[in-house]
């Protein structure tokens, strides 16, 4: 059994999702941020179903891939329930959304999630009513605070295998109802196969042109005859005029099952009238990334250092008394550099960036960084939603690649997936931290991100020039704030966690060891050697060249590697300023990890992502022979 | 001519509208695209709506209508005509 979870964005699917699943589903107070479908298991009746969180969509015909996405789903595959997730504070346009869902008549009930909001704006909402007028189930929740899913269950089990009922409070206007009637008609009579209702297909037929399975021609010459005659008679095109319909009966139905009082007065205008600010937004948004830039850097040394010490002192009782010139110790020896490295050197600035980066996404911040940014961003040829993929870079690039859907043209997707990559992840912030700031200071890691943002913007300049096209212009929901929980906050940031934990940690353990052998048997001087034009030219240690293989798995393994390759977890007693901060430039730029490849290629095709490696590549060599030379030229 | 046009257009374009100003919207964009993209979230003809904030350097304008707040592209403010209430 399938149930899909379908509604506009920032509804609370995800949400539900979650609770109702275990955390499974990245949520943020972003329209968009949901890009893909996931699933979860939940039991009902005593059986397991698949509960199916759809990216948010504001119609199954949309024009950006998130919302295409949505709608192709549902059509091919067999949904059982459609659990209807509605913003009750946005009931009326929500309601649109609702009304074309249930032409695909499909077993559904209406979840009123954020039941709380709607009653600070003063809605009260008659469930009893509504339910009346859509003819389906209609259920109140508030899914942050985990509150109505009894009931939401209840409805659930009591609506499998129970369509939509009809409602004459529905109705279209007569012409519009009469042109879908005899289309309807229409293909009924072809009898041609087809797992779509008739009235869906003959509305869909109104609204785009096209129709699932209308072959016959004739059928297609008659139907278009009279979609062109409706559409000559209102002045306006077919998908117009069907929206204005949804549009009518939401009010409608609005007007006759919710009345509207006096909001109550909210807190959260006010901190809006900062934060969009013309001014004293732009100062907020500094002090912002600054203070979580100070933050994270902060805790993050101070965990280091701690650890750093005590782990090296276990390590001097644990390997007391053997001979260090074996193979033995040397995998002994390696096994505990990568597991110190996850321990002391990853997670001290991986948990807090992660932490302070799901506060920013649940409370609603990021939408107005893409309003404060969109001016900027438009001057590269991109607009304010590209802003997503580029702060969700920060965390990890493969969702910053996948979050480009959302963006409505090839263009667009392609240069924000190409300027996300560049964006340090969190892996290759970890470097910068653990490599730059701990060695060099906090000044010099700070400089490194500010030229990272110049060379993305710059990136994104060249690339505008190139490609010019005029980018369609954001238009985009600034969703309300939201207070954060912390159990969601914890749930986000183990979600991401456990990725490094059973993935990336291992990997760096058994890097850690392959290497070791590597060095052990001698294997790597040929490696090193075959590098060594590029590591030359790059000015760094000769060693070093086995490292950048090892990035390429993840960026991580560079720092472990890097101790590995120098014979020392001193970097600094082997490296000199310039190649410490050479070599990190490198790294930061140079490609991405193989996952960001494979998933940059699923979303722009491989001839686009091999430019863009071959561009990152190079941009990598270039910043960091610049530097070099700054290097060589100071005094 | 198309100064004669535009001086033919009901009301004024969105972009020009000072910040903190209710309006009423007259007409929209007459593309595809952008007429779906905005009818979704609600911004319509004869629809009212308050010009919540507009940023900087050509940034865009956040309109609070229908109890949510959208912001739009100064690009796209310039082909939505409004007329102030």
């Amino acid at each position: 059994m399938r149930i899909a979870l379908a509604g506009q964005p920032n509804c609370g699917k995800s949400t539900i999702l979650n609770y109702v699943a275990g955390y499974r589903s990245e949520t943020a107070n972003f329209p968009g941020s949901s890009v893909k479908v996931t699933t979860g298991n939940i039991r009902l009746n005593g059986f397991v179903a698949e509960l199916v969180d759809l990216p948010g969509t504001y119609t199954l015909t949309g024009s950006n891939r998130a919302e295409s996405i949505a709608g192709e789903y549902l059509l091919d595959h067999k949904i059982d329930l459609i659990v209807n997730v509605v913003d009750a504070s946005l009931l009326c346009r929500s309601l649109e959304l609702t009304l074309e869902l249930r032409e695909l008549s499909i077993p559904m009930v209406v979840c009123l999630n954020m039941a709380d909001d709607a009653v600070r704006k003063g809605i009260t909402i008659d469930g009893g009513r509504l339910s009346e007028l859509l003819g389906v189930p209609v259920v109140k929740t508030i899914a942050r605070r985990g509150e109505g899913f009894d009931k939401l269950f209840v409805a659930i089990k009591e609506t499998i295998g129970v369509p939509p009922a009809e409602s004459p409070a529905l109705a279209w206007d007569k012409d519009v109802e009469t042109v879908v009637d005899r289309i309807e008609k229409m293909i009924r009579n072809a009898g041609d196969e087809s797992p779509y209702p008739d009235k869906f297909r003959a509305i869909r037929y109104l609204e785009t042109g096209f129709c699932y399975s209308i072959r016959a021609p004739e059928i297609s010459a008659q139907a278009l005859k009279l979609k062109t005659a409706i559409e000559r008679k209102r002045g306006r095109t077919g998908d117009a005029i069907v929206m204005g319909e949804r549009h009518d009966v939401s009010l409608r139905v609005f007007e006759q099952a919710a009345t509207v009082g006096k909001p109550q007065s909210d807190i959260r205008n006010k901190v809006d009238a900062v934060v969009t600010h013309p001014v004293w937004g732009y100062l907020v948004l500094f002090g912002l990334l600054i203070g979580f830039f100070w933050a994270i850097f902060g805790i993050g040394s101070h965990i280091e250092a701690f650890l750093q010490a005590h782990l090296a002192s276990g390590f001097d009782q644990l390997s007391r008394g053997m001979n260090q010139h074996t193979l033995g110790f040397t995998l002994f020896k390696s096994a505990w550099d990568g597991l110190v490295g996850g321990a002391a050197i990853v997670l001290p600035y991986l948990v807090p960036f992660l932490f302070g980066l799901a506060v920013l996404e649940d409370i609603g911040y990021l939408p107005r960084v893409a309003y404060l940014m969109d001016g900027l961003l438009h001057r590269i040829g991109l607009h304010g939603t590209s802003m997503l993929p580029l702060i969700l870079g920060y965390g990890c690039s493969v969702p910053a690649c996948m979050a480009a859907r959302i963006l409505p043209s090839r263009r667009d997707r392609f240069i924000a997936s190409v300027l996300a990559i560049l964006v340090p992840c969190s892996a290759r912030s970890n470097v910068i931290f653990a490599l730059v700031a701990f060695y060099l200071g906090p000044w010099w890691a700070l400089a490194i991100f500010l030229l990272n943002i110049a060379i993305v913007i710059g990136s994104g300049w060249m690339m505008r020039k190139i490609w010019p096209e005029v980018s369609p212009g954001m238009v985009l929901e600034v969703p309300r704030y939201q207070w954060p929980r912390i159990s969601i906050l914890l749930s986000k940031v183990w979600l991401r966690l456990r990725e490094f934990i059973t993935l990336c940690w291992p990997l760096l353990i058994g890097g850690s060891v392959v290497l070791a052998l590597a060095n052990y048997f001698g294997w790597d001087h040929a490696i090193n050697v075959a590098l060594s034009p590029l590591t030359r030219l790059l000015g760094l240690p000769f060693a070093v060249g086995t490292t950048l293989i090892f990035g390429l798995l993840r960026k991580e393994l560079t720092l472990i590697m890097l101790a590995q390759a120098l014979g020392t977890s001193h970097v600094n007693t082997v490296m000199t300023t310039a190649q410490i901060v050479g070599y990190t430039l490198f790294i930061t730029f140079y490609m991405p990890c193989l996952s960001t490849v494979a998933a940059l290629a699923k979303e722009v095709g491989k001839k686009l992502t091999t430019y863009a490696m071959a561009y990152t590549f190079a941009l990598a060599v270039l910043v960091c022979v610049i530097a070099r030379l700054v290097a060589v030229a100071l005094p | 001519m198309a100064a004669k046009v535009a001086a033919r257009k009901p009301g004024v374009s969105l972009d020009r509208v000072p910040n903190n100003t209710e309006i009423e919207i007259v007409a929209l964009p007459n593309d595809v695209e952008h007429m779906r993209m905005l009818g979704q979230l609600g911004i319509r003809e004869q629809e009212r709506a308050h010009v919540r904030a507009i940023a900087p350097l050509g940034g865009p304008i956040l309109l609070e209508i229908g109890g949510s707040a959208v912001a739009i592209a100064r690009g796209v403010a310039k082909r939505i005509r409004v007329r102030v209430i």
